[in-house]
C-alpha cells in the first residue's frame, strides 16, 4: 500500500533534494527501523548503525522507490539486506562468535531458568536461524506486522513467508527443545 | 491417537491467535486426551510466551534530533564522494554484448529524462520539479525557487487561515472548523493547483510568531493533517502559547496524533486536555498509550507512592475505560502486570459499554498476556454470555472443572442452565448439580426462562431433560419451571405427573396458582386427554396446590373447572388430607384420576352434562 498523499509530496520533494522533507521522513521512520535492526541483530549500537546506514541509503536510492509499495516497507528491505549483509560478514570473520554450539546456561525446565536466561539462549537460537526464517519469525512474532507487509518489506510473497514463519517456529522449537521438555502452560 | 497430524498442523495457528473457534474447541479437546499433542502444543506456547517476553528495543534511547544530523552529515559525505551516481547506477547483466548494452545505455539516458515524469502517484508538479527547475521555470518542488514567492504563498495561506479559523473559539465541533476550511480551500486552490503542499507551509506557519495564526494552523491541520503534521504538532507542544491548540489539534487528528498526545500528558498543565483528546481519538491507538500511562503510573504508585502518582491513576484509567470494549483487554492485561489493582480495573470494565461483551471476545483465543485465572474471574463477574461455550469446554477438563462450574453457577442466565444441562449429560454429576442449584438459587427465573425456551421451540428431549435435571438438583428456585413443565403436552403423561408431583416438594405458594390455573387447560386437550392421562396430570397438580396453599385455593381451583359438585370436592379434599397424611402419593394420583375422570374423559362428561 503506497503511503499517504503528504507523504508522497515530501519524499517526492526529498528526491528533488529537499533535505527538510527528508528529515522529516527520517524522524517519521527511524523508530520502527530501528526496531527491526534491532530484532535482527540483537544490540542497540549495531542497530542504531544499521538503521542510520538505512536512512542513508534510503535517501541516495530515492529515485529507486517507485510509490508502490509503502515507503516503510522500502526502508525495512534496505534494512533487512544491510543486517544480513552485517550477519554473513560476522560469520566469516568469525564464524563462531556469539553462537555458543551449547547454551551457556544449565539446561532444565523454563521455569527454573532465570528469565534473562532464557532470553539469552533464546536470542542465542533465533540468531543460529538461517537468514530468512529469522527475519520471517522477527517481523512477524516480535514487530507484530502482518503478512502482506513482511511480504512487502523482504520481497516474497505472503505464502512463503507464512511458510517461513512456521518453519522458524519449528527450528526453533527444535533449537530451545532442552528448555521447554516438561514445561506447562 | 486419530488426527495427530492434522491437529499438530493447527498448532502455530493456535499460537498465533489465529485459529478458528471450532477448531479451537477441537484442539484443546485433542490436546486434552493425547499426551504427544499436548506437549507439542505446550512447547509452542512456552515458546511463543518466551518470544513475547523478550526485551522491547530501547527506542527511548534514541536521540532523534542527534541521529537526523548525523544522517544528514553522512549524505553530505557521500554526496560529496559521488555518491549519487553510483546508487543510481543500475545493476550489469553479467555477458550482455556490447551491442546490447550501447543500446541499454542509449534507452537508459533516454530513460533518464522520463524517470520523474514515470514516478507513481506523485503529483505532476511536484514530480517533475527537477525537469522545470533544469528548465529555468520555479515551481514548488523547485530547490532553486525564489524566496519572494514562497514568502508572498506562505503569507497569503497564513492570512486565509487566520481569515477563516482565527475567530473560532475553543471547543466548536470538528464540523464547525469542516465548514469553514471549505471556504478557505476555495480561496487556496488555485495554490493548491500549482503544487503548492499547503500542509506543509501551514506545518511550518506553526513556528509563526504570530501566536493567532499559529493556532489558527494547528486548528487546520488537525482536520486536514497527517503523519508529518503531528510530528509538526507535536514540536508546538513546546511552544506554551500554543500547546493547548496542539492538543486540540492532535486530538481532531485521530490515531496518528495519539503517540504525541502522550507526551503532552506529561507535560504540566496538559494532562486533562490530553486526555480528554486520547478519548476523543479513541480506537487501539488510544488504548495502547493510555495502557502504557496506566502501566506506567500504577507502577510507581505500587512501588514509590507519591500524591501525584496517586492522584492521577484513577484519571488515566477512567479515561482508558472511556475508549470503549477495546479497553478491557488493557484493563485485565495491566490487572495480569500487576499494575492495576484487580478492584479498579473490574470497576473499570464495569463503566464500558459493552464492556461484558469485550471480556467474552477474549476467551478461547491464545492469550499469552493474560492470566487464565484473571480471564476466569473476570467472566465470572461479568458473565458474557459468548464465554458460555468457553466455560463449558473447561467443564470437561478435570483440571479446570471446578472453577468453570463455580462461574457458570454466577451467570445470571438461562442459557448457563442449558449449558450445566449438557455438562451433565456427559458424566458430572455432583459438582454440575451444585452449580445448577447455585445458579437457580440467585437467578430462580433462569430455569422457568429454559423451559419456556425449549417448549417455545417444541424440543422435546431437551425439554424432556431439563425436567430431569431439575428433579435431580432439587433446587429451591426450580418450582416455576417445574410447574410449565408439568403444564406443556410436549412431555409424556408420566413426565407430566412428576413433574406437577415435585412442585409440592421444591415449589411456593405462587406455583400453586400457576397450577390451578393451569388445570382447565390440561382438560384442552380433548378427546386425548384420557390416552394423555389429563386426569393423573390434573390429580398430581391438585396435590401440589393443596400441598403449597391449602383447602381454599384447591376448591378455588376445583370450581374453575365448572360441574364439580359438592360431594366431589369433599371426596377430594378428604383424599388430599389422607395423602398428607399417609404420605401415599401414588393411591391418592389413583383415586383422585378416578374422581376427576368426569371432566377430563370426553364420554363421562357427556353423561353427567346430561344429567337433570
Amino acid at each position: 500500500m503506497a503511503g499517504s498523499v503528504d507523504e508522497k509530496v515530501l519524499i517526492a520533494r526529498a528526491r528533488a533534494g529537499d533535505r527538510a522533507a527528508f528529515d522529516h521522513l527520517v524522524r517519521e521512520h527511524f523508530p520502527r527501523v530501528y526496531a527491526v535492526a534491532f530484532r535482527l541483530v540483537g544490540n542497540h549500537e549495531d542497530a542504531e548503525d544499521l538503521a542510520q546506514e538505512c536512512m542513508v541509503r534510503g535517501y541516495l536510492s530515492l529515485r529507486w522507490y517507485r510509490g508502490s509499495g509503502a515507503f516503510s516497507s522500502w526502508l525495512y528491505r534496505i534494512v533487512v539486506h544491510l543486517a544480513h549483509d552485517r550477519h554473513r560478514s560476522a560469520e566469516r570473520n568469525h564464524p563462531m562468535a556469539g553462537y555458543p554450539e551449547e547454551p551457556v546456561v544449565e539446561r532444565g525446565p523454563v521455569h527454573e531458568l532465570g528469565r534473562k536466561e532464557l532470553n539469552l539462549a533464546l536470542l542465542d537460537s533465533i540468531r543460529k536461524l538461517p537468514d530468512s526464517l529469522r527475519t520471517a519469525l522477527v517481523l512477524r512474532t516480535l514487530e507484530g506486522m502482518d503478512y502482506a507487509a513482511i511480504a512487502d518489506a523482504t520481497g516474497f510473497t505472503a505464502t512463503t513467508i507464512r511458510t517461513q514463519v512456521m518453519k522458524a517456529r519449528r527450528a526453533l522449537l527444535r533449537l530451545m527443545q532442552p528448555y521447554f521438555q516438561g514445561s506447562t502452560r | 491417537m486419530r488426527g495427530c497430524r492434522r491437529i499438530r498442523s493447527w498448532i502455530p495457528l493456535a499460537v498465533e491467535g489465529e485459529l478458528p473457534l471450532d477448531r479451537r474447541y477441537r484442539l484443546d479437546e485433542h490436546v486434552a486426551g493425547c499426551a504427544e499433542c499436548r506437549s507439542e502444543y505446550e512447547a509452542a506456547v512456552a515458546l511463543e510466551e518466551a518470544m513475547q517476553r523478550l526485551p522491547e528495543p530501547p527506542v527511548e534511547r534514541l536521540d532523534l534530533d542527534r541521529i537526523a544530523g548525523a544522517i544528514d552529515a553522512a549524505i553530505d559525505e557521500r554526496l560529496r564522494a559521488g555518491a549519487p551516481e553510483k546508487a543510481a547506477r543500475r545493476p550489469r547483466r553479467i555477458g550482455l554484448r556490447a551491442v546490447v548494452a550501447a543500446a541499454a545505455v542509449a534507452v537508459l539516458a533516454a530513460g533518464a529524462l522520463l524517470w520523474q515524469a514515470l514516478v507513481d502517484d506523485v503529483p505532476d508538479e511536484v514530480a517533475t520539479s527537477s525537469v522545470a527547475a533544469a528548465s529555468g521555470d520555479a515551481t514548488p518542488g523547485d530547490a532553486t525557487i525564489d524566496e519572494a514567492r514562497r514568502d508572498e504563498v506562505r503569507a497569503t495561506i497564513a492570512a486565509e487561515l487566520l481569515a477563516g479559523l482565527g475567530d473560532l473559539p475553543a471547543g466548536v465541533s470538528r464540523s464547525e472548523v469542516e465548514e469553514r476550511l471549505a471556504v478557505f480551500d476555495e480561496r487556496v486552490r488555485p495554490l493548491a493547483r500549482g503544487g503548492w503542499p499547503v500542509a506543509h507551509i501551514a506545518e511550518g506557519l506553526l513556528a509563526s510568531e504570530d501566536v493567532a495564526t499559529a493556532r489558527a494552523a494547528a486548528r487546520f491541520l488537525g482536520v486536514r493533517g497527517d503523519r508529518v503534521s503531528a510530528v509538526a504538532l507535536r514540536r508546538a507542544l513546546d511552544r506554551p502559547e500554543l500547546a493547548r491548540a496542539a492538543v486540540n489539534a492532535l486530538g481532531d487528528l485521530g490515531p496518528t496524533g495519539v503517540s504525541a498526545l502522550a507526551q503532552a500528558l506529561d507535560q504540566p498543565g496538559l494532562e486533562t486536555l490530553a486526555l480528554d483528546a486520547l478519548v476523543r481519538v479513541g480506537g487501539p491507538a488510544a488504548v495502547r498509550v493510555l495502557e502504557a500511562e496506566v502501566g506506567r503510573t500504577g507502577a510507581r504508585v505500587r512501588h514509590t507512592p507519591d500524591p501525584a502518582s496517586e492522584r492521577r491513576l484513577p484519571m488515566l484509567v477512567a479515561a482508558l475505560a472511556a475508549c470503549g470494549p477495546g479497553a478491557v483487554e488493557s484493563l485485565l492485561r495491566l490487572t495480569s502486570n500487576g499494575n492495576l489493582a484487580r478492584d479498579e480495573a473490574f470497576g473499570a470494565i464495569e463503566r464500558v459499554d459493552g464492556g461484558a461483551d469485550a471480556v467474552g471476545s477474549l476467551v478461547g483465543r491464545s492469550r499469552r498476556d493474560l492470566s487464565e485465572s484473571l480471564l476466569l474471574d473476570a467472566v465470572a463477574t461479568f458473565h458474557p454470555r459468548s464465554a458460555l461455550p468457553w466455560l463449558e469446554e473447561r467443564c470437561h477438563d478435570h483440571r479446570e472443572r471446578e472453577a468453570a462450574l463455580a462461574c457458570i453457577a454466577a451467570y445470571p442466565d438461562p442459557e448457563a442452565l442449558h449449558v450445566l444441562l449438557r455438562v451433565r449429560r456427559r458424566g458430572s454429576s455432583a459438582p454440575v448439580l451444585r452449580a445448577a442449584r447455585d445458579l437457580l438459587a440467585d437467578a430462580p427465573g433462569a430455569g422457568v426462562d429454559l423451559a419456556l425456551r425449549l417448549l417455545e421451540a417444541r424440543d422435546e428431549e431437551q425439554a424432556s431433560r431439563l425436567l430431569d435435571f431439575l428433579l435431580e438438583c432439587e433446587a429451591p428456585g426450580s418450582g416455576p419451571a417445574l410447574s410449565r413443565l408439568a403444564l406443556s403436552e410436549l412431555l409424556s403423561p408420566d413426565e407430566r405427573q412428576w413433574a406437577a408431583l415435585a412442585v409440592a416438594e421444591i415449589g411456593a405458594p405462587e406455583d400453586a396458582g400457576r397450577l390451578a390455573q393451569g388445570l382447565a387447560a390440561i382438560g384442552s386437550l380433548g378427546g386425548a386427554s384420557r390416552k394423555a392421562g389429563g386426569e393423573r396430570i390434573a390429580a398430581a397438580c391438585l396435590i401440589s396446590i393443596h400441598a403449597l396453599a391449602g383447602d381454599p385455593a384447591t376448591l378455588a381451583a376445583l370450581g374453575a373447572l365448572g360441574g364439580v359438585s359438592a360431594e366431589r370436592s369433599a371426596r377430594i379434599l378428604a383424599h388430599l388430607d389422607e395423602a398428607e397424611a399417609k404420605g401415599t402419593r401414588a393411591v391418592i394420583v389413583y383415586k383422585l384420576a378416578r374422581e376427576l375422570e368426569f371432566f377430563y374423559d370426553p364420554t363421562i362428561k357427556k353423561e353427567v352434562s346430561s344429567a337433570p
